[in-house]
Formats: structure tokens, C-alpha cells, sequence
């Protein structure tokens, strides 16, 4: 609340140079020159550090499915440029099932090293974490909204928490984070999608096509919501029950 | 002579009707024990299973909804 516009400019250059440090379609970035390195240790910076550390806590907290060493499985389907840049070229999709992201990815203090062959993508994995982040720079009483991640802090606009379209309804959030996941966005042919489900090693063919959750952190938001809807409706609700503050499927 | 042809005619025609029409309701009896309307397969107020609903949303006491305020963004998929 009450940011002016060299402080919003300030965050938004935070964002850009996250984006360009951690995208997997700059071979000069962060990450790029990581997976290049693959099969061997090589010292990163410490903000590349604390991602993988972040993925393997989703590896861990998911029990596996979100896995951000699903990169090969993206390539191979297809999806090898950003979407910005127009539909990705249409294949027919191999299954390519990773390991477990820990068998591959180790990260001690600045050191880190990949599996040969292996390759990690960051994508929402890094959006829930700078939401979180880039709230916390905002001050005590901001909204931060990254592409469908959010992180609300403070009290909001009238003391009541932050207004937020959850599903269909509106909720007021304060200090907690919120976050989709769905099939239906950035497809390019049948059955091609995004999202991998790391147990096919091919887009997810869940029952779902959205899950919405709510949760402590934006990151956490994040990667609950990707396991709902992996999961699908058997048990998605049984995972979400202790872990979210409130989630919407359908 | 006429006469005569025209009330052949009209025997022959006559019969002939007379004949179809017996072979048409000979081949549509109707069904004695035919229900008058279809059978009731649900009556009103009957417990019957559950419909799933299309979407599910369920909130922790801690999150509260309002009707008053608009959104200021929403989650969405990217």
C-alpha cells in the first residue's frame, strides 16, 4: 500500500533480474550454465543455490511429484522455448521418467552438481519463491501477484486482509500465499501440455484440470497445488487436509 | 352398359378397401397389457446418490470471504 512508483519500479527490476538469472531459455543465464555443467561439481551463485535447495524441499515435501529435474521430459515433449515466442513445435511425445530429483541434483553450500544427463527446470518452483521474496522487499502491507502466484502481507487495503479471487469467490488473505495449477494453459496439440507428472515422464493426465490453494507461503501454495492436481481426486483432499489453509478444484 | 361398369367398379373398390384395411389392423393389434404411460424410475424425495459438484472449494476457518470488496488480482494459471 502506498508504494510509489520508484519503489514498484525497484521490485519489478527485481523480478526481471530473477527471470534472467533463472530462466531455462537463456543459455546464459544462472541455471542454463548450470545444466551445461552437468556431471560434474561447479560452484553457483547463491541465489541458484537456494532454488535447488527449494526444489529438492518440493521433491521432499510433494513425495516426489513435484520434480524439477523433469526438464529432459519438457524437451522431449516439445515444450523447448518460451511460449512468448509462439507455439512450441509439435511432437509425439516420449516418456522420459526422471529420478528421484535427489539422486541427481546434490547442492553443498555453493556447490552444486547434476547427474550427467539430468536437467533441472525451475519454473513454478522459482515464481512461488519470489513472490514470497519480492513481498518481504515490499514492505509490511503489500500484494504480490507473479503470474497467478501471490503472496499477500499485511493487513490489506481496509485492515481486513487482502482481497483476492479464489475460485469463485473472494477471500481475504493476510500473510499467506496462493497458487494454481492447472492442464488447460500453454498446450500446443492432444495431450500436450506443461505439466509433467514425473511418474509418466509425460504431461499429467489427471482428473483434474485446475486446483487452486492456499496456503503459509506463496512457494508452498505452489507446490501443494501442483501435487493436488498430479495426485487427482482420490487424494488430493486427503494431501491438502493440515497442509493448506483452503483450496478450490474442479 | 355403363351403368353396370360403374357399379363393379365401385364393388371392386369397395372390397378392395375392405380388404386392406382388415389387413392393416390385422398387423397393428394393439397391446392389451400395454402401460399408459412410461414407469415411474424415480419418485420425488426418493434418496438416490449423491451428484458430484462440478468444482470443490473448502476454506480453513482462518481464511474469510467477503461479497463486499472486489478483487484487487486473482490466482490463475500461467
Amino acid at each position: 500500500m502506498d508504494l510509489g512508483p520508484a519503489r514498484l519500479e525497484e521490485g519489478a527490476s527485481f523480478v526481471r533480474e530473477m527471470h534472467r538469472r533463472l530462466t531455462r531459455f537463456d543459455p546464459e543465464s544462472d541455471l542454463s550454465r548450470f545444466n551445461a555443467s552437468a556431471g560434474r561439481w561447479v560452484g553457483v551463485s547463491e541465489l541458484l543455490a537456494t532454488l535447488l535447495r527449494e526444489a529438492l524441499r518440493a521433491h521432499e515435501v510433494s513425495g516426489g511429484l513435484v520434480n524439477a529435474g523433469v526438464l529432459p521430459a519438457m524437451l522431449a515433449i516439445g515444450y523447448t522455448r518460451d511460449f512468448a515466442e509462439g507455439p512450441t513445435v509439435l511432437t509425439t511425445p516420449e516418456p522420459h521418467i526422471p529420478a528421484p530429483l535427489p539422486d541427481v541434483l546434490e547442492v553443498r553450500g555453493e556447490l552444486a552438481r547434476l547427474a550427467p544427463g539430468a536437467g533441472v527446470d525451475l519454473g513454478g518452483i522459482a515464481k512461488g519463491w519470489l513472490a514470497d521474496r519480492l513481498a518481504e522487499r515490499l514492505g509490511e502491507n503489500a500484494l504480490v501477484n507473479l503470474g497467478g502466484d501471490l503472496y499477500a502481507r499485511g493487513e490489506g487495503p481496509d485492515a481486513e486482509g487482502w482481497p483476492v479471487g479464489f475460485g469463485e469467490r473472494t477471500v481475504l488473505l493476510r500473510d499467506a500465499g496462493a497458487a494454481t495449477s492447472g492442464t488447460e494453459r500453454r498446450r500446443w496439440g492432444e495431450g500436450l501440455h506443461h505439466l509433467i507428472d514425473p511418474r509418466l515422464g509425460l504431461p499429467a493426465r489427471s482428473d483434474l484440470a485446475e486446483v487452486s490453494v492456499i496456503a503459509d507461503t506463496a512457494a508452498d501454495a505452489e507446490i501443494f497445488a501442483k501435487t493436488a492436481l498430479l495426485l487427482g481426486t482420490g487424494r488430493a483432499e486427503e494431501f491438502l487436509t493440515g497442509r493448506s489453509r483452503g483450496w478450490w478444484m474442479r | 352398359m355403363t351403368p353396370l361398369a360403374l357399379k363393379l367398379g365401385a364393388t371392386v373398390l369397395t372390397l378392395v378397401s375392405l380388404a386392406g384395411s382388415t389387413t392393416f389392423v390385422v398387423r397393428h393389434v394393439k397391446n392389451a397389457e400395454a402401460p399408459l404411460h412410461p414407469s415411474v424410475v424415480k419418485v420425488a424425495g426418493e434418496a438416490g446418490p449423491a451428484l458430484q459438484p462440478r468444482t470443490r472449494l473448502h476454506l480453513e476457518p482462518s481464511v474469510r470471504t467477503t461479497d463486499q470488496q472486489a478483487p484487487l488480482t486473482f490466482t490463475y494459471v500461467s
